[in-house]
């Protein structure tokens, strides 16, 4: 990995700004070049982020991903044998919740195709953008604080998608099901965190008839008090 | 817009189109008796697997939510005429008595209501996207045309007021049973679902123009089973067929495990 030169002196103004209520990132950093991965290990910690470990290969970071169970991984993309998707997407199978960042100068979209089958949480270009990363650091921060109302919130979403759509039909409630997995990789429960994927299935079948279904979703969790949901109705009904 | 047998088998399914033509017109060329042997064969043919998918549709959705229940009203709607061919046929070429008027008619005109609540029940999830203006609008295009239909008619006719009324029964209810059919292609424009939609519409654009044709030909006694004009009938039940086929296509039952639902992560 190549950190930008830059990256140093920003670092120092949010120093430990990820501890936040005692609730420190755990994060696994892999990648085939040890000094890369020692630096960028440094800086995350830099960062107030705990690196539980270090790994150099795709295999690494599954078996360290399994033993640490961190809040984050970061792996390169490009790793002799076992590379970062072969990470990806052993990962994914454990958990579909896991979250994934992917560095990599690789610019090839066949690659990127295949890598986004398995539902990175980032892909960073290289060298890596300061800003990109305070914003995911802050975002996971704050899903770990709340990590159990978010699964609630999930699951208040999945059950939404499913009551509305079984109601036209439990053949629509199963295509759209296993379209949402066969195109994205998805569950309804991960439609909080990807309404667009929704939105494009529901489109696909219904064309503009989407909109009712979006609708009566919207009606249904719009009293919800919550930025996530806030969030999830504002990107399916734009 | 998937569009079931046509875009896959387009040489296929235009050659299905063309074939039915040819054969009619060829059986009106050697006589009637080969028309009407020819037409009842192809008709048979036709709505026999257009019940048998239907069939397929209601077993596919149990009759659970809206979609179900539509179905339920789509395979009596299509049994009930299923049923009245099968009258027609049995008092034409095996009674040889004249089919029209006859009973064949009861089931013909009790299914028109049932294909209403058919549509009734597709488009009630989506009630809340339809707007008083399409409705508006398609009611008014659909009692237009049917107005005039009925004006024009009554002026022409020279048959029995009751034969007028019931031959002018039949166009009507078909242009009537458009204006659902104008909401859902708006509705659903750019959906896959669209396309059992365009076949609904162009099989009872069919109908309303052979049954127009039917009417018309009655009132000139020239009407006899297997008459060209009947190509349209059976177009019109190729349409619906390929429709229903669309639908089945379209909510395919796949991945039994239904991971995609998979809720243990909450648990």
């Amino acid at each position: 990995m190549i950190i930008s030169k830059h990256i140093m002196p920003l670092t120092n103004s949010f120093y430990r700004k990820y501890d936040i209520h005692n609730l420190l990132l755990t994060a696994i950093v892999i990648d085939d070049d040890k000094n890369t991965a020692n630096v960028f290990a440094e800086y995350l910690e830099m960062v107030g982020v705990k690196v539980i470990s270090v790994g150099h290969n795709g295999k690494d970071a599954v078996e360290l991903y399994k033993k640490y169970s961190p809040d984050i991984l970061f792996s390169d993309l490009n790793m002799p044998q076992y590379d970062g998707i072969y990470a990806l997407k052993k990962i994914r199978n454990l958990d579909s919740n896991a979250k994934i960042v992917i560095i990599t100068a690789n610019q090839d979209s066949k690659i990127f195709e295949k890598l986004y089958r398995f539902k990175p949480t980032e892909v960073f270009a290289k060298p890596l953008d300061i800003k990109k990363m305070t914003a995911l650091l802050e975002r996971i921060t704050q899903t770990k604080d709340t990590g159990i109302v978010d699964n609630e919130k999930k699951a208040l979403v999945s059950f939404v998608i499913t009551e509305t759509l079984l109601k036209i039909g439990p053949s629509t409630n199963n295509e759209v099901g296993n379209r949402l997995y066969a195109k994205y990789n998805c569950y309804f429960s991960d439609c909080l965190e990807h309404p667009e994927y929704l939105k494009d299935i529901l489109q696909e079948i219904f064309g503009n008839g989407s909109t009712a279904v979006i609708k009566t979703i919207r009606e249904e969790l719009v009293k919800f008090e919550d930025q996530y949901i806030r969030n999830f109705l504002f990107v399916i009904s734009k | 817009m998937q569009i079931g047998l046509l875009p896959t088998n387009r040489v296929f399914f235009i050659s299905i189109f063309a074939f039915i033509a040819i054969v009619i017109i060829t059986a009106n060329y050697f006589g009637e008796d080969y028309a009407i042997w020819a037409y009842d064969i192809l008709n048979l043919s036709i709505i026999t697997p257009l019940v048998a998918i239907s069939i397929l549709l209601l077993i596919r959705e149990r009759d659970q939510g809206n979609f179900g229940r539509a179905w339920v009203f789509f395979t009596s709607f299509i049994i009930l005429w299923f049923i009245a061919e099968i009258i027609w046929v049995v008092y034409e070429s095996v009674y040889k008595v004249e089919p029209w008027p006859s009973e064949a008619d009861i089931f013909w005109l009790a299914g028109y209501p049932l294909y209403f609540i058919f549509t009734i029940y597709y488009l009630k999830p989506f009630r809340n996207v339809i707007s008083a203006k399409l409705v508006a609008t398609a009611i008014g295009i659909t009692m237009a045309i049917a107005i005039f239909l009925m004006y024009y008619t009554m002026q022409e006719s020279d048959i029995s007021e009751f034969e007028t009324i019931l031959g002018l029964a039949y166009p009507i209810a078909d242009t009537i049973a458009l204006a659902p059919i104008i909401i859902s292609l708006v509705l659903f424009f750019r959906g896959q679902v669209n396309f059992l939609w365009s076949c609904l519409l162009i099989g009872m654009i069919c109908f309303v123009v052979s049954d127009y044709g039917f009417l018309f030909l009655s009132l000139d006694e020239t009407y006899y089973t297997g008459h060209p004009i009947d190509i349209l009938y059976l177009w019109a039940y190729l349409f619906l067929l390929s429709g229903a086929y669309d639908h089945i296509k379209i909510f395919r039952k796949r991945n039994q495990e239904n991971r995609f639902n998979d809720q243990k992560g909450f648990r």
